[in-house]
């Protein structure tokens, strides 16, 4: 997999403004060559214009646009080596499904008996050998994402392009093309460029995702990175069930800093960031790292504390969920595995405390 | 070739303004206004019909309907109106069989009666148009909503349909209005001697060679009809018509 | 569907209002074919069937010709207006000013034809005059003739008035066309030209053709801008027009009034029966489309 290494897409200082409102502003962004990478982040965010602007549907107001090195910036779409995958009604309803995923080889002008040919085999690639009579609305939606993918691949480009492709599917069907998703990537091994809201979907076939939310790329890196290391706060906010303490800086002691909330005091290790005291702060912890903790549990390492009082307990089936109004009026959350035979339940309105082991916490400067 | 030499002059607008032209014009407004009247009493029920109670596939057919007559040209379908009319025609031929008059009434053809006659079956589609097309304002649940309150079908009528509908139909009797102002088949054909309107006073003045009176007289008629648009648009906003169109 | 409405006789009624409002308004054309069909002509007391009048139609040579020029006038027409409304409805939905665009658009259909057309006029001919000033300061002959009343008038008048009805169509079917569909083809590699040749124009094919064929009857129907904007009594209406008001329509006319009809209204019907076949298998792919399928 050396291909890695090589850089598929950049990104410098790309900007697009419609009028006064600006849609994305300055993203510097790098994506490897046979990557798959997911575009994260909240609707109206930015996240679909960033990939129009990669695939050449719409022109940048500043910045540029690599493809394999090559400055791509005001190139339309059928002059770079992009293709697209589109959410819903973007197979050809006059064709078949023969005819749709032929549909660029023929503008290539290839030989009819060769696009026979790669069209029969991408077919079976993604699954609906047999299919290649029917019409698009004689397929579901799932099928008819299938096409799209085989109408993409069979032009053996080396970039796709995925704009949400999975949100007019249900639930279940989303997960199983997921896997499928994640799968056809690896087989062909293009660069997958993926823009969802879902972070399930992201996080089931990235390997690397950026957040980008309000116009700015907030962070980027691997999804495990950001669901455990996350730096920015926003990302802790968005992914995954963070708990999100804001403070002061009150005091630093080498790697440790303490952080004041008013009416209580955490610390958090810095791990490397830079910070002064009074500086304004967060400090996040997962909820599943977070236990509620009552008066006679006695705890076998030092942990952060905050009190408050038990809300409610939620069962979700995996998990339960404990919900504990701090004494400053903040509500916190503390997800545990459920437990299966019985186990201890709270009732509402006892005092509580809730605590992590102080390595727990992440602390965010921005 | 002999032209006009130009001179910015408002003699054609004191010409047109001095002569009995002015009544004729006022009077051929008088006779659109009726004109537009009778169609939207005849035509715009049906436009509420096929909304309502047509099933939502049918309604375009039903409305296509209407475009019939206009696979015939306008001067022939003015130009049959007369054997109907006329004073042996089969209107009065079928009211005397069936002794509702003694007498055929003369009182129709080469009247204004005529031309009202004329200027409503020609332009009956377009109110039946522009008020399925202003219905399209009028949400199906509103009906349902004034029925559990109690309203009866008048005041549905007056409270709802009409404010909501207002732009669409405002524009399509404004279509019937101005054309009946402006074309000259109608009181040339239907009408009688001293019919006139704007239309046929600026055609008569152009085969006059009067060009001036006859831009004249478009003129006004333009300005009649923007000042008319405009008042529209105040009152109903207008552009609310424009929704099905995106 | 209305499955609880209370009066089905209320419903019948309206039903039957609204087809008897329809034919009262077909009632001359009606009576103009009924003429045509009879020997002794019009307003005669005895009624003989034929078809001698529409036979006669191609024997009579003006006629002929009439039918010719104005056949001619409209195909020029719609050979220029339809690709106009296109790419009007096209830029429509793309520009930032789409109240501009729609009132320049539809402010022909408040112009009554009689203004129009005598605007039309007065304008050719200032700008004749104009140009034939100016050619005789440059010294050419040249610029004489160049927007004298005639084809070139009548054409540039019928434009302006069916283009509304042009645009209008076409934006209607247009509005069914999905963006994406383009897109998708400008990802395959397909120029914008070729995106919409292969893919957007198979899909509002009907539309276009819809207003080719309207385009043609509406031409084909107006009498007021041809006769201005041209003179003469050559075209199909202007011919009418003139028997009408001086010997009286000769029976003939009658024929070739009721064949332009029957044609035009066979069109149009075939227009109505086109959308609701077309409807209706969209009805049932939707309804398809609604069962289970089997599982991706």
């Amino acid at each position: 997999m050396s291909k890695k290494n090589e850089i598929a897409v950049e990104v410098k200082g790309l900007s697009k403004s419609y009028g006064p409102v600006q849609a994305v502003k300055s993203i510097d962004l790098q994506i490897g060559m046979g990557e798959y990478f997911a575009l994260l982040g909240p609707s109206g965010g930015g996240k679909t214009t960033l990939l129009r602007l990669i695939g050449g549907f719409i022109r940048p107001t500043e910045g540029q646009v690599f493809l394999h090195n090559q400055e791509v910036s005001h190139l339309p779409p059928n002059a770079r080596p992009t293709s697209m995958v589109f959410q819903s009604f973007a197979l050809f309803p006059h064709m078949t499904v023969v005819q749709n995923v032929g549909y660029g080889l023929r503008l290539k002008k290839v030989a009819s008996a060769e696009i026979k040919d790669k069209v029969a085999n991408m077919l079976k690639t993604v699954g609906l050998d047999g299919y290649g009579e029917r019409m698009p609305h004689e397929l579901s939606g799932g099928q008819q994402q299938r096409v799209q993918l085989a109408r993409s691949f069979v032009l053996e480009t080396d970039i796709l392009l995925l704009d949400e492709p999975l949100a007019a599917l249900d639930a279940n069907l989303r997960r199983d093309m997921c896997i499928e998703l994640k799968r056809l990537q690896e087989k062909i091994g293009m660069t997958f460029i993926h823009v969802t809201h879902n972070q399930e979907e992201a996080m089931t076939v990235a390997d690397n995702m950026a957040i980008i939310a309000d116009g700015i790329l907030v962070e980027m890196g691997k999804s495990s990175d950001l669901y455990e290391n996350p730096i920015r706060r926003f990302t802790a906010d968005f992914i995954g069930e963070n708990n999100i303490f804001d403070g002061q800086v009150s005091k630093i002691e080498d790697d440790v800093i303490h952080v004041d909330l008013g009416s209580s005091s955490i610390a958090v290790l810095s791990r490397g960031q830079k910070t002064s005291v009074g500086d304004k702060v967060s400090v996040s912890v997962r909820s599943e790292l977070a236990r509620a903790i009552d008066t006679s549990t006695s705890s076998t390492e030092p942990l952060e504390i905050l009190s408050g009082v038990h809300r409610e307990s939620v069962y979700l089936g995996l998990t339960t969920s404990e919900l504990i109004t701090l004494d400053n009026g903040q509500e916190v959350l503390a997800r545990r595995v459920s437990d299966r035979y019985g186990g201890h339940t709270i009732s509402n309105g006892t005092s509580i405390k809730v605590g992590w082991r102080q390595q727990d916490g992440r602390l965010h400067i921005s | 070739m002999f032209w006009m030499k130009p001179a910015f002059t408002l003699f054609a607008y004191e010409n047109f303004f001095t002569s009995a032209r002015v009544d004729n014009f006022l009077a051929s407004m008088g006779h659109s206004s009726i004109s537009v009247l009778i169609a939207f009493v005849i035509g715009f029920p049906i436009a509420v019909f096929v909304r309502r109670r047509v099933p939502q596939v049918a309604q375009h057919r039903v409305i296509l309907l209407f475009i019939l007559p206009f696979a015939v040209s306008e001067i022939i379908r003015i130009f049959a109106l007369r054997p109907f009319l006329q004073r042996n025609g089969l209107v009065n031929d079928v009211l005397l069989k069936i002794g509702v008059i003694n007498e055929p009434i003369t009182a129709i053809l080469f009247t204004p009666t005529g031309v009202i006659i004329g200027e409503v079956m020609s332009f009956l589609p377009f109110i039946v148009f522009s008020g399925f097309l202003a219905m399209e304002a009028v949400p199906k649940y509103v009906f349902e909503i004034c029925e559990d309150l109690g309203a009866g079908p008048i005041r549905v009528f007056i409270d709802v349909i009409m404010p909501l509908a207002a732009p669409g139909i405002f524009a399509g009797s404004l279509f019937i209005f101005v054309n009946g102002l402006g074309v000259a088949l109608l009181p040339n054909i239907l009408g009688g001697p001293g019919a006139v309107n704007a239309g046929l006073i600026a055609t008569q003045a152009i085969s006059a060679l009067d060009f001036p009176l006859a831009m004249a007289v478009s003129a006004i008629m333009m300005a009649t009809l923007l000042g008319l648009l405009y008042i529209g648009h105040r009152l109903f906003n207008l552009t609310r018509i424009l929704t099905p169109l995106s | 569907m209305n499955d609880d409405y209370s009066s089905k006789w209320g419903y019948r009624l309206k039903w039957l209002y609204t087809l008897l409002v329809v034919t009262t308004l077909m009632l001359p054309v009606f009576f103009v074919m009924y003429i045509s069909f009879n020997e002794n002509g019009f307003g005669a007391r005895d009624y003989d069937f034929t078809f001698e009048w529409y036979g006669l139609i191609f024997s009579d040579l003006l006629m002929m010709d009439a039918i010719t020029s104005t056949l001619i006038l409209s195909a020029i027409t719609v050979i220029f207006v339809v690709p106009m409304g296109l790419i009007t409805a096209k830029l429509y939905k793309i520009t930032q000013y789409p109240l501009t665009v729609v009132s320049l658009m539809l402010s022909p259909l408040f112009v009554p034809s009689d203004i129009l057309g005598a605007a039309l006029l007065v304008f050719f001919k200032n700008l004749n005059g104009a140009f034939t000033l100016f050619g005789e300061w440059v010294g050419v002959s040249w610029f004489d003739t160049w927007f004298d009343l005639g084809y070139f008038s009548a054409i540039v008048g019928l434009i302006i008035y069916t283009l509304p009805y042009v645009f209008v169509v076409i934006l209607i079917t247009m509005g069914r066309y999905r963006k994406e569909q383009t897109e998708a083809a400008r990802s395959c590699g397909a120029t914008a030209w070729q995106a919409f040749w292969h893919v957007e124009f198979p899909q509002i094919k009907a539309g276009i053709f819809s207003s080719c064929a309207f385009t043609l009857i509406l031409c084909f129907n107006e009498y007021t801008r041809t006769s201005l904007l041209k003179g003469g009594f050559d075209t199909f209406t202007t011919v009418l027009v003139s028997q009408m008001l001086n010997e009286g329509m000769s029976e003939q006319s009658y024929a070739m009034s009721s064949l332009v009809s029957y044609i035009a209204i066979a069109i149009i019907g075939s227009v109505i029966i086109f959308t609701l076949v077309r409807s209706e298998r969209l009805e049932r792919i939707a309804r398809a489309k609604a069962e289970p399928l089997m599982a991706s």
